[in-house]
């Protein structure tokens, strides 16, 4: 059974400039323990899309569903991490992890013991009476997760999670997020993964759905049938590589006849 | 009595035990790095303290997991913090730095106290110090208060096996030499501690 089915889903805004339509037609499922990724030029709707699952937005036409139930408000199965943490500087590690659950009005007495075992989970321990400034980027992201993780969502959304960290640390949190995801003690049970990072996303999922250049449609849905850890030098992981390269330059080049992308706003970002 | 100390942070480190996995655990330096598009003397200091810590072993240019670095890519994150924990233990560097903490003041010690234990000479003492923070509260080896810039020691079992504290502060800066002492007579290394040596020379190279 699909976990999340995006069924023929238009997204458009309107602009002074007139509508834009982002997203035309975009169908594909999630499927139970998925590690789904969406990749495509920037601008084409991915972090879109993931809004418009979460329920934070609703699609112009087409619907979204969630275990066969309709998405028509913010659903409380699903957590999003940020490229940008989206922590509360005000607040200690343990309050922006607690954050989620006050918003889902946890009872008191259990929101304690929940926090500590995602601050324990993520590797945050020693670090609960911190303010995020006294973090590196790696461990607020870390933090990042643990919030999400937190109320036990059965999916998890990533917008670019590892876009704004060094090499090493993105290499180190990307292997952690695959550790969560494998263990069945431990949320999510699935993850839709945005990123523009085309290795990054077969080093990841199972999955990728390759999104055209705006307003984009599904180009392809590639299998990533390689066993993990992923070797990024082996040559089957070139040739996914390179098909994927080609599928959004080849079919993500805009028709002669297209007109301009304007300028000043860009909703989807 | 030589000591080296992280100059990067754990979650870096784990990224380079994660990246040598996935090269099987072993492979040359030179790749590891072009793997991930960096210059080798970007990935150095994470190399470097994984060999200080026993977690990786580095003959001819290639890296090479050690035993333990195998264990430690195997376990969860929490199994890993502990295994990282025990390893600094035994760093001359956390030894003395948790020894001075035991016998401190309310077994406290303020950020300036720590630069002079390890006695910086050579470094910019900020971010060796933000390091070696950040090293010691991710292990659990001892708390932090940022709003007093000072480290406090955490009440364990495992204490015990420390010196019970005498009420002497101990001596700054004859403890640990600089960390290019250390370097220098590498040859006179005991314990898990391995001297600088290679960082130096290879950064010039590619500098």
């Amino acid at each position: 059974m699909a976990l999340i089915r995006v069924e023929h889903v238009d997204k458009s805004f309107a602009s002074r400039h007139g509508t834009i339509s982002i997203m035309q037609d975009i169908s594909f499922d999630v499927k139970d323990s998925d590690f789904l990724a969406l990749v495509g030029p920037s601008g084409c709707g991915k972090s879109t899309m993931l809004r418009l699952i979460q329920g934070l937005d609703r699609p112009t036409k087409g619907q979204i569903y969630f275990r066969d139930q309709p998405v028509n408000s913010v659903c409380a199965q699903m957590a999003m991490v940020f490229q940008s943490f989206a922590l509360y500087p005000w607040l200690t590690v343990s309050e922006n992890v607690a954050f989620g659950l006050e918003a889902l009005h946890w009872p008191r007495d259990r929101m304690g013991p929940q926090v500590e075992r995602y601050i324990s989970v993520t590797g945050l321990d020693g670090f609960q009476e911190a303010y995020p400034r006294e973090l590196s980027g790696g461990m607020r992201q870390r933090v990042g997760l643990a919030r999400a993780l937190a109320v036990e969502p059965a999916v998890l959304l990533m917008d670019e999670p590892f876009s704004s960290l060094d090499p090493l640390t993105a290499e180190s949190l990307r292997e952690e997020v695959l550790q969560l995801w494998r263990d069945p003690q431990l949320p999510p049970e699935a993850v839709v993964l945005v990123t523009h990072n085309i290795e990054e996303a077969i080093q990841l999922a199972d999955r990728i759905i390759v999104l055209s250049r705006r307003p984009s449609h599904v180009l392809a849905e590639v299998t990533v049938d390689l066993p993990r850890p992923r070797d990024r030098k082996s040559e089957s992981f070139y040739a996914l590589t390179d098909r994927v390269y080609s599928l959004i330059t080849e079919g993500g080049a805009p028709a002669p006849n297209a007109p301009p992308t304007p300028a000043p706003s860009n909703p989807s970002s | 009595m030589p000591t080296t100390y992280p100059k990067s942070s754990p979650t870096e480190m784990m990224g380079l035990l994660v990246l040598l996995n996935q090269h099987k655990g072993s492979e040359d330096v030179a790749l590891l790095a072009d793997d991930l598009d960096l210059e080798i003397d970007e990935i150095l200091p994470s190399l470097d303290y994984a060999e200080v810590l026993g977690l990786v072993k580095v003959t001819d240019g290639r890296a090479a997991f050690t035993d333990l670095g195998r264990r430690l890519v195997g376990s969860t994150i929490r199994e890993r913090k502990a295994i990282l924990r025990e390893q600094l233990r035994r760093t001359t560097l956390f030894r003395t730095l948790l020894r001075a903490l035991e016998n401190a003041p309310e077994r406290c010690l303020t950020d300036e106290q720590l630069a002079q234990i390890v006695s910086f000479t050579t470094a910019p003492a900020d971010d060796a110090v933000q390091n070696i923070v950040n090293w010691g509260r991710y292990a659990e080896l001892f708390r932090y208060d940022a709003a007093e810039h000072r480290l406090v020691a955490v009440a364990r079992a495992s204490s015990a096996r420390e010196p019970p504290p005498s009420g002497r502060v101990p001596p700054p800066a004859t403890g640990v030499p600089a960390p290019g002492a250390g370097a220098r007579s590498k040859a006179a290394a005991t314990g898990s501690d391995r001297g600088e040596t290679r960082t130096s020379p290879a950064v010039a190279e590619t500098a």
